[in-house]
């Protein structure tokens, strides 16, 4: 009983700084989030081929940018649960593969209305979006993985080893565009960013803001999962006693 | 549809999912609140009746062995 009134119960202040930290991180997010807005939108010169349609980029090119930063944080965190078997690893995993998913499906999604306008299609099997759309699958699958198998150690070493195997086609995604044929436009080349040096601000101010975005959604994830399997432990506890009959 | 309009839909798809996600999160957040409380009312309420059916047991004890000892 003891172990449950500390794991649970004795938690609010310890919740309460996490709370204040996680709220200014949120305010930061945003504040970035809207100034990358005016930029992208307002501030950045028109291109010259795609006219307005080309602003899609820096919130395209941010969210995809995140999905990836998210799948490198569930394959390091899976390589540090194999070595520590710590559970801490293990939530962050998941809460990064959960975040992840949604930030390659807003990239995939704003891709395909891009594709539609300039290439004429919503989708094309061309290698970038073929990669991109493995990705998604590959963690969807990993998501469906870890709702199926109930044992908690199990679980996690079976979403640890695919974390790690599955993290193989996110460097296949992103030099997909350098090793095949492809539609995707190169922004970033062997002699630097392939664009006009006055669209950088917004597109550096893109990345920024969807990088604390996913600091945020991470961390409030990686608490609601901690919660969930705070909860679990509890009612596999008040289970435990109901068939023992040891309720006073 | 025009430049615009394709410009305005990918911006919408990327705001609404990323408060959508933030409106699940709260939603799951909100469910696990009272998901702890409820538990927290039944093993608290549990912490409670162990301890008075152990006092109860030690008096029980005390007397039968007050008794045993020969005093009034």
């Amino acid at each position: 009983m003891s172990r449950y009134r500390l794991a649970v119960f004795a938690q609010p202040a310890a919740g309460r700084v996490l709370f204040v930290r996680r709220a200014g991180l949120l305010v930061l997010a945003v504040v970035l989030l809207l100034a990358a807005l005016v930029e992208a939108l307002v501030i950045a010169p028109t291109e010259a081929e795609m006219g307005d349609l080309q602003r899609i980029f820096y919130f395209h090119v941010a969210s995809a940018w995140a999905a990836f930063l998210a799948f490198f944080v569930v394959f390091l965190a899976s390589v540090a649960y194999l070595r520590t078997r710590a559970v801490l690893w293990d939530v962050f995993a998941a809460s990064a593969a959960e975040t992840g998913v949604v930030f390659v499906s807003m990239a995939l999604v704003s891709g395909s209305i891009w594709a539609r306008s300039t290439w004429g299609t919503w989708w094309t099997w061309d290698p970038r979006l073929t990669t991109t759309l493995l990705l998604w699958l590959i963690y969807v699958s990993y998501l469906v993985m870890r709702g199926m198998v109930e044992e908690g150690q199990r679980r996690a070493t079976f979403a640890a080893v695919f974390g790690i195997v599955g993290f193989v086609d996110a460097p296949i995604a992103f030099m997909s565009i350098r090793w095949w044929r492809t539609m995707h436009p190169t922004v970033l080349t062997g002699g630097g960013f392939n664009m006009e040096p006055a669209m950088l601000p917004a597109l550096f101010l893109s990345l920024a803001a969807f990088s604390f975005i996913l600091l945020y959604l991470l961390l409030l994830r990686a608490g609601l999962e901690r919660s969930q399997q705070e909860v679990t432990e509890l009612r596999r506890h008040i289970s435990w006693m109901d068939e023992r009959g040891s309720w006073p | 549809m025009s430049d615009v309009w394709y410009l305005a839909l990918a911006y919408g798809v990327i705001w609404l999912g990323l408060f959508a996600y933030l409106f699940r999160l709260a939603g799951r957040a909100e469910a696990l609140r009272r998901d702890v409380a409820l538990l927290k009312g039944m093993l608290q309420g549990e912490y409670v009746e162990a301890e008075r059916a152990q006092v109860g047991a030690m008096t029980a004890a005390a007397a039968a062995s007050g008794e045993a000892g020969g005093k009034p």
